[in-house]
């Protein structure tokens, strides 16, 4: 008994893999980050989201430590990130390479052995993710002479093989055929039930549904939105409702009354799809009271906004203040 | 293994094992001994020119007969056939000689008149060996006509050679030859080529992991320091290996074709010919000998080998680890080769100018502006190699070499501010404004 009750606090405590507190970032002619604030959940996937030039990389690298922080703080398994703590991450940044005249099996062992690896351990991890990633017959070839999708497999191997409690990937989607992005989101989806953090950058929209516990969207170097996907979703719900039916349509819309806001409707064979959005204090419960005895309803959904909709709402959103902002400094 | 010594093996094995590496590494000295051995080649088989001189004898003194008498070039035959100048002109080349030779009515006053005609140009020897004989026969009878003893002559003919002796501290005086020249030349010259071949490998390598994208992959494992120092290390090691490879392979080398060329000749006495004869060619030319064997010997005894290279070795690697860093810094500013031309330029022009003014420290190699200049840590590296074999106090020495030292700590510093930024720059190019400001970045 008490040891359940010990498991279960233990289970809720959540832990924290990483956080960024407060980081600003400047360069010589513009800012970068202000005031910026995340937190990573262990076994969790995070999405980091926001349009080009939104200050994502300059984070990823703070992340990194390829730059510092003019201020602010990183923590890695709640203590202040040290050099050390690089060996426990994996980074796949957007602009990647390899040398082009190394040998494939070379270059890994090299990168492996520069994330802290032994020879021995990098030779078998090595061996495990290239049969994995059926790479294995490359060995000894040349990367200039593989396509490129093949040299996002090395990449994205490279990136894993010292198995990292935290994996960092920018955009690692692109450069996939259909066929290998979902054998590299199905690798991804395996590490995090093992355990692994992942930090998953992209504007691929549907993939941060499909991949994604939480996310952050940072626009014009501030983060303005974060929190849990599914939270943010039914957040940013507007009481929409699909509704499929067949049977007399005027007689439908004059039993919603002025319950419900007709959004859009279409029609195909006797088959009429409605979106209707609930107006005042009406329930779904009321809207089907009304219509079922008028049409013949074959399907009821609720809409949630898709993450595409409510990134470009909410972009929009905090530009608009942004804008007002300027404009209220302007008349004081 | 630490981080740093991972990316110099990386450095070092993947440019120590590329094909042209080996082939040039393999063919240098070859080469060297290809070009050593075609000038033996060429001193001992130069083609002898055969031919006959019509001589057209106007003067009242028996030139003519001079020539035939004193004549000891086997090469050269005289005639006298024709006494007509335009008939003779006519006939070069169609009849039994191919030139003419005119000597005028008073060659004794007036030598310049004498006048070689012909339709091939003689070499210059042969035409040396003509001159020369004119010279001897023209004196002989200048001297008879002034009632001079040809002895008393010679006695009172005098040539200055003036013999240098340098007192060292200890007292002893030492022959100044000619060596420190020779060395001084080659080591700074080395010490160019060098310092030019291996900085621009680092920035090749720096401007191959910009455009290969690979350096934020690298930079998220080490600092970029850390990998900037590696790449240097690395490649100059390479440079070290070719060195030594080149050094003994020379040797090897000439030794063995020296000895193939000179094992033709077979026995000693036609070897001991051969010399003489390049010797002799050499002193008919008028011209100080390239091959000096008596140089070669003296050479080799009066240079102390072991300061020379340990001071190749240590300039070589202070003048490279300086410039090595700024060639870097360079690659980091680029975004591909073709853009460096801009920023290459600042880098390599206190080396260019090295190279121009050692010729001025070889002709006054303990002159202030030599001094000065084996002190300046870009300039040092070479000027100091240059002045090193003439010897150099050795205050002077330490106080260059802690200067380079200072030098390249310095250079490294402000490289490795430009390189960490410069780096992560894709796509464009800096400009000095932007590289001012990164160097004040913290």
């Amino acid at each position: 008994m008490f040891f359940s009750i010990f498991a279960q606090t233990n289970k809720h405590r959540t832990l924290i893999i990483f956080s960024a507190k407060n980081i600003h970032k400047s360069y010589a002619k513009h800012i970068a980050l202000q005031d910026v604030s995340i937190s990573v959940e262990k076994g969790k996937i995070f999405g980091l989201l926001g349009p080009n030039g939104a200050g994502k990389t300059s984070l990823l690298r703070i992340i990194n430590r390829i730059t510092a922080p003019d201020s602010g703080e990183c923590f890695f398994n709640e203590k202040v990130m040290t050099a050390d703590d690089l060996n426990r991450i994996g980074y796949l940044p957007e602009e990647r390479g390899l040398y082009k005249k190394m040998k494939t099996g070379e270059q890994a062992m090299y990168l492996a052995q520069l994330r802290g690896l032994s020879s021995r351990e990098a030779k078998t991890q090595i061996k495990i993710w290239f049969d994995k990633l059926d790479i294995g017959s490359w060995w000894n070839k040349k990367i200039e002479d593989l396509s490129k999708g093949m040299q996002q497999k090395v990449q994205f191997a490279i990136t894993v093989l010292h198995k990292p409690d935290l994996l960092i990937l920018d955009e690692p989607f692109s450069g996939f055929d259909p066929i290998n992005a979902s054998l590299i989101k199905n690798e991804i989806l395996e590490l995090k039930n093992n355990g692994t953090s992942v930090i998953f950058s992209t504007h691929n929209m549907s993939s941060v549904e499909e991949l994604c516990d939480d996310i952050a969207l940072i626009n014009q170097s501030r983060n303005i939105l974060s929190g849990n996907v599914k939270e943010i979703r039914s957040r940013y719900k507007t009481n929409t409702y699909a509704i499929r039916f067949k049977g007399n349509v005027i007689q439908f819309t004059n039993a919603l009354w002025t319950g419900a806001k007709i959004l859009d409707k279409q029609t195909e064979d006797d088959v009429h799809t409605f979106h209707l959005e609930l107006l005042f204090n009406s329930t779904l419960n009321g809207l089907l009271q009304a219509t079922l005895p008028v049409v013949e309803i074959i399907s009821v959904s609720e809409i949630v906004p898709s993450m595409n909709d409510i990134f470009i709402k909410a972009v929009g959103e905090s530009e608009g203040k942004i804008i007002e902002n300027i404009q209220t400094n302007l008349t004081e | 293994m630490g981080k740093i010594g991972l990316i110099i093996r990386r450095e070092y094995l993947s440019r120590v094992k590329k094909k042209s590496f080996i082939v040039m590494t393999i063919l240098g000295p070859v080469l060297i001994a290809a070009l050593y051995g075609s000038l033996i080649w060429i001193a001992v088989s130069e083609e002898v020119e055969h031919f006959t001189i019509n001589v057209i004898d106007k003067s009242e003194v028996g030139i003519y007969s001079g020539i035939v008498e004193t004549n000891k070039n086997s090469n050269i035959n005289y005639i006298n056939t024709i006494t007509d100048l335009a008939q003779a002109q006519a006939a070069i080349g169609d009849g039994s000689f191919q030139g003419v030779l005119f000597i005028p009515r008073d060659p004794l006053n007036n030598p310049s008149a004498i006048t070689l005609y012909f339709k091939k140009r003689p070499n210059l020897s042969s035409v040396q060996s003509i001159e020369w004989q004119l010279s001897d026969i023209l004196e002989s009878l200048k001297l008879k006509l002034n009632n001079i003893d040809k002895e008393q002559f010679d006695f009172v003919r005098t040539d200055v050679h003036i013999s240098q002796q340098l007192i060292k501290d200890n007292g002893n005086a030492e022959d100044v030859n000619s060596t420190p020249y020779i060395l001084a030349a080659i080591f700074g010259f080395l010490i160019y080529i060098f310092i030019f071949l291996y900085g621009v490998q680092v920035l090749r390598g720096v401007i191959e992991e910009k455009t290969n994208r690979i350096i934020e992959v690298i930079i998220s494992s080490v600092k970029p320091f850390q990998l900037m120092m590696g790449k240097i290390i690395g490649v100059g090691m390479v440079g070290l290996t070719q060195f030594v490879i080149w050094t003994l392979l020379s040797g090897v080398v000439v030794t063995v074709i020296s000895g193939i060329i000179m094992g033709e000749m077979a026995d000693p006495e036609q070897m001991k010919e051969t010399f003489e004869k390049m010797n002799q060619k050499n002193i008919e030319q008028g011209a100080e000998s390239p091959i000096d064997m008596q140089m070669i010997g003296s050479f080799l005894a009066g240079t102390d080998f072991v300061v020379m290279i340990g001071s190749f070795l240590f300039y070589f690697l202070g003048g490279y680890l300086l410039y090595g860093s700024l060639f870097a810094a360079v690659g980091a500013m680029v975004d591909n080769e073709s853009d460096t031309q801009q920023f290459t330029l600042p880098v390599t022009l206190p080396l260019i100018f090295s190279i121009a003014i050692a010729q001025y420290v070889l002709k006054n190699p303990d002159g202030s502006m030599a001094v000065f200049f084996s002190m300046f840590p870009l300039t040092s590296p070479i000027i100091m190699m240059v002045r090193i074999p003439f010897g150099v106090p050795w205050w002077e020495v330490i106080l260059s070499a802690s200067f380079l030292v200072i030098g390249f700590i310095l250079t490294t510093w402000l490289a490795s501010k430009i390189y960490r930024i410069g780096i992560l720059m894709y796509g464009k190019k800096a400009s000095y404004k932007d590289i001012w400001k990164w160097l004040f970045y913290s």
